[in-house]
């Protein structure tokens, strides 16, 4: 007996039987710091999510980041509730969200329960942290965050059956867990980050690797760890990347040129708070670059020594028209349909940023979803994958670009 | 004699011992809160507990997000967020962002929680609750309203810390949970508003208390007319006397077995802290259901008889809010009782509300 209309729902829209694209970035980055601006951001965020369930992708995406007067989500869990809350299909996630700052019965316990919520949509895309001043400000040490990443995603892990061990004032207690993951299994978990070890500690303790800003080399090369460290078979791999369409590519710089820089300004902002005198830049976050250009590559926030200038600087950031977007995209779909393997793949783009206007971001929403995905899913397919989703680079089977689209409108009234 | 302005609010439903999938009681909390304000409900609650199936919800933050998706005016009550257990920077930024994306909805509650398991499960021990509560309330505070903010507490260190996003609120609404007389002095020493829970305590004993708490307001120079008290009510509303003494009783007698059991699962005897709740425990271990309908601690009856009952209940206690706790035998009946009380006690109040507030512009 429930009073609830609708039956459970099923679990999100990321699955191994296809590519399947997201929305990431929707961090509710704000125009602002007032509280007013930070619910418009709010409130974007949400509306986007329910936007790119209406237009057909699979999955949106949310990050952690705290004390950031850029305007992150300090409490990812809290977002995803309200997106859940608004769609149906999707998979609500997190590319990342950072367990190493996390007390881990209670970072079960809220995954648990946005599962719940959800009807099982939540997957945890997760990585390690790496700004000092939130480790500091949440009374934690950055050294002990491999440590606590991995305890966390044990008790995690643990929890799904009922129970948590190894934690509390009796260590050697079973204390119970309520809620568990609807999901059979719990959410799944993926590993983010770009170094070696951490490309490698995904393949050791999660189910996937979500690769954020680099080159189509530089997700191939990452594979080659996976598959080295472990033979990939249903392990997921996903690639995330900033992106900005738009009618033509004049438009697409004109109109993200103003986001781009506020992405921009927080990047060397945080950079410069690992530098000498980062105190100053913590108090006083950069809102815009003041040296960014459109048509110049993405500046990352950390400086990266073991990764080239290629692998950090070249494609993380696209901004064109369609075909522009699709050119670009094309060797990242071919890296991950040539990966061996035949877990999940997943391709997702940040569209929505600060200054720009609603009416341009929805429509960067669709025509992602109507111009550029379809293109990419017939590469997919064509480079490798069957749509069993059992072999890899033999047996090209092209979809047509019409068949994609009807699916692409039954999603849409699902 | 008129009333004060009367606000009408419930709980979210989680307390029926029924056999649902936790997907289907947390789903069904966000549906009754969106029935509730229909239905002009002023707020809608949610509890924190951990590690049972008992009333609540580990994290109340999530919930209440989840309802704020879906609602548009009724403000969301935590009722209580256990401060001790977590990080208060943690809390903070949780219920920051709750407010955030309600639009400045969020009714914040605390206290320093009783449930042994949850303390032991947290690495927090009971004898020092009340201290880390004191401490969190500060630090929450702080991080809400100010930049650069620091602390340095017993339990607690915060150094030159902004919180982004701060509340849509200045400042959100704040109350701290007391059941004990100790805790009612400690939260009027604060000057904060004073939260209680549904109690099988009759009603001289509750108003005696309420007068320590504004005792100890004056004392530290506050008017207590400017705080608000809120009169937790366990209600049942029948269309005779019989259905009023019939339909709750199973889930007000599982409510207090559950209770009883997590209440005292590992207490310490000698913490002077929580002798309270041993008295407390014994009274629920030996519930005696006829006993307590009989003295009319609970509001299930008829709704003349409710009517009666809060209006004097109202004016005996000088109360400005009634949260509602339905105790129904399945969700859908938790349902149906909050229609039930929304559609014939209700409009008492309101009309009297009404009428209030016309003299007063006419005065």
């Amino acid at each position: 007996m429930t009073i609830t209309p609708e039956q459970p729902r099923h679990r999100g829209g990321v699955t191994s039987d296809r590519l399947t694209f997201g929305l990431s970035g929707l961090v509710t980055q704000a125009d602002g710091t007032s509280p007013a601006a930070y619910h418009d951001a709010v409130r974007t965020a949400v509306e986007a999510a329910v936007l790119a369930e209406e237009v057909g992708l699979d999955a949106v995406w949310t990050s952690e980041h705290h004390f950031s007067s850029s305007g992150f989500v300090p409490a990812p869990f809290v977002l995803l509730a309200a997106m859940g809350e608004r769609t149906e299909r999707v998979t609500i996630g997190t590319d990342v969200m950072l367990p190493s700052m996390w007390d881990p019965v209670r970072f079960a316990e809220e995954a648990a329960l946005v599962d719940q919520l959800s009807g099982g949509r939540l997957l945890l895309a997760l990585g390690i942290g790496y700004r000092d001043h939130e480790f500091e400000g949440l009374g934690l040490r950055r050294r002990d965050r491999v440590a606590r990443f991995e305890e966390c995603i044990r008790v995690l892990r643990e929890s799904v059956g009922g129970t948590v061990s190894g934690v509390g004032l009796n260590p050697g207690e079973t204390l119970p867990t309520s809620p568990t993951p609807l999901q059979a299994g719990g959410p799944p978990i993926w590993g983010g980050g770009k170094v070696e070890a951490a490309v490698r500690r995904a393949r050791r303790v999660t189910e996937g690797y979500f690769a954020s800003m680099m080159s189509p080399d530089g997700l191939r090369r990452r594979i080659g760890w996976l598959d080295d460290e472990a033979p990939l078979d249903d392990f997921a791999l996903a690639q995330t990347m900033l992106l900005f369409v738009a009618g033509s590519n004049r438009a697409a710089e004109d109109i993200s040129a103003p986001g781009m820089r506020r992405v921009q300004g927080y990047m060397q902002s945080w950079k410069a708070e690992s530098e000498p005198g980062g105190e100053a830049a913590i108090r006083e976050e950069i809102v815009d670059s003041a040296t960014w250009r459109p048509g110049d590559e993405w500046q990352a926030a950390t400086p990266r020594p073991d990764l080239t200038d290629e692998e950090r600087l070249t494609h993380a950031l696209v901004i064109g028209d369609p075909d522009h977007c699709v050119e670009r995209l094309t060797p990242f779909v071919e890296a991950l349909a040539r990966a061996p393997g035949n877990g999940p793949r997943h391709l997702s783009a940040r569209l929505v940023y600060p200054a720009i206007s609603a009416a341009d971001t929805a429509e960067c929403i669709r025509l992602f979803a109507t111009e550029v995905v379809p293109p990419l899913h017939e590469v997919f397919m064509a480079r490798g994958r069957r749509a069993d989703g059992n072999d890899n680079q033999i047996n090209p089977i092209r979809q047509p670009p019409r068949e994609r689209r009807e699916s692409i409108n039954e999603g849409a009234v699902q | 004699m008129t009333l004060p302005n009367i606000r009408f609010s419930t709980n979210a439903g989680y307390g029926t011992p029924d056999s649902r999938p936790p997907e289907q009681v947390h789903r069904d909390a966000i549906e009754l809160a969106v029935r509730a304000e229909e239905l002009g409900y002023h707020s809608v609650s949610l509890s924190e507990h951990h590690f049972s199936d008992y009333v609540g919800v580990p994290n109340p933050a999530v919930v209440a997000a989840a309802i704020a998706a879906r609602t548009e005016r009724i403000r969301i009550s935590i009722n209580i967020s256990v401060l001790p257990l977590h990080n208060p920077v943690t809390v903070a930024e949780d219920y920051a962002l709750v407010d955030v994306i309600s639009g400045g909805r969020l009714d914040f509650g605390c206290g320093r929680g009783y449930q042994p398991g949850e303390f032991k499960g947290h690495n927090v021990t009971l004898a020092e609750s009340r201290t880390r509560l004191h401490e969190a309330i500060e630090i929450v505070q702080g991080l809400w309203t100010q930049d650069d903010f620091s602390y340095h507490g017993e339990h607690f260190q915060v150094d030159h810390l902004t919180l982004y996003p701060k509340p849509t609120q200045k400042p959100v609404p704040f109350r701290v949970a007391g059941v004990s007389p100790e805790s009612f002095e400690a939260v009027a020493a604060m000057k904060l508003p004073l939260l209680c829970a549904p109690s099988i305590t009759p009603l001289d004993k509750v108003k005696a208390s309420l007068d320590v708490y504004r005792d100890a307001l004056r004392s530290h120079g506050e008017d207590p007319a400017d705080y608000s008290i809120t009169l937790p009510q366990w209600v049942y509303i029948g269309l005779t006397d019989e259905e009023s003494f019939t339909a709750p009783r199973a889930s007000m007698e599982w409510f207090q077995r559950r209770n009883s059991e997590l209440m005292t699962a590992g207490i310490l005897p000698d913490d002077p802290g929580y002798s309270f709740y041993s008295k407390a425990q014994a009274n629920r271990a030996n519930f005696d259901y006829e006993h307590y309908y009989n003295q009319d601690v609970f509001l299930f009856c008829t709704p003349d008889k409710a009517i009666d009952r809060l209006r004097d209940r109202i004016e005996y206690l000088g109360v400005t809010e009634v949260l509602c706790a339905f105790h129904a035998s399945s969700i859908e009946e938790t349902l149906e009782n909050m229609e039930r009380f929304a559609t014939t006690v209700m409009p008492a109040f309101t009309s009297e509300t009404a009428s209030a507030q016309a003299s007063a512009s006419v005065g």
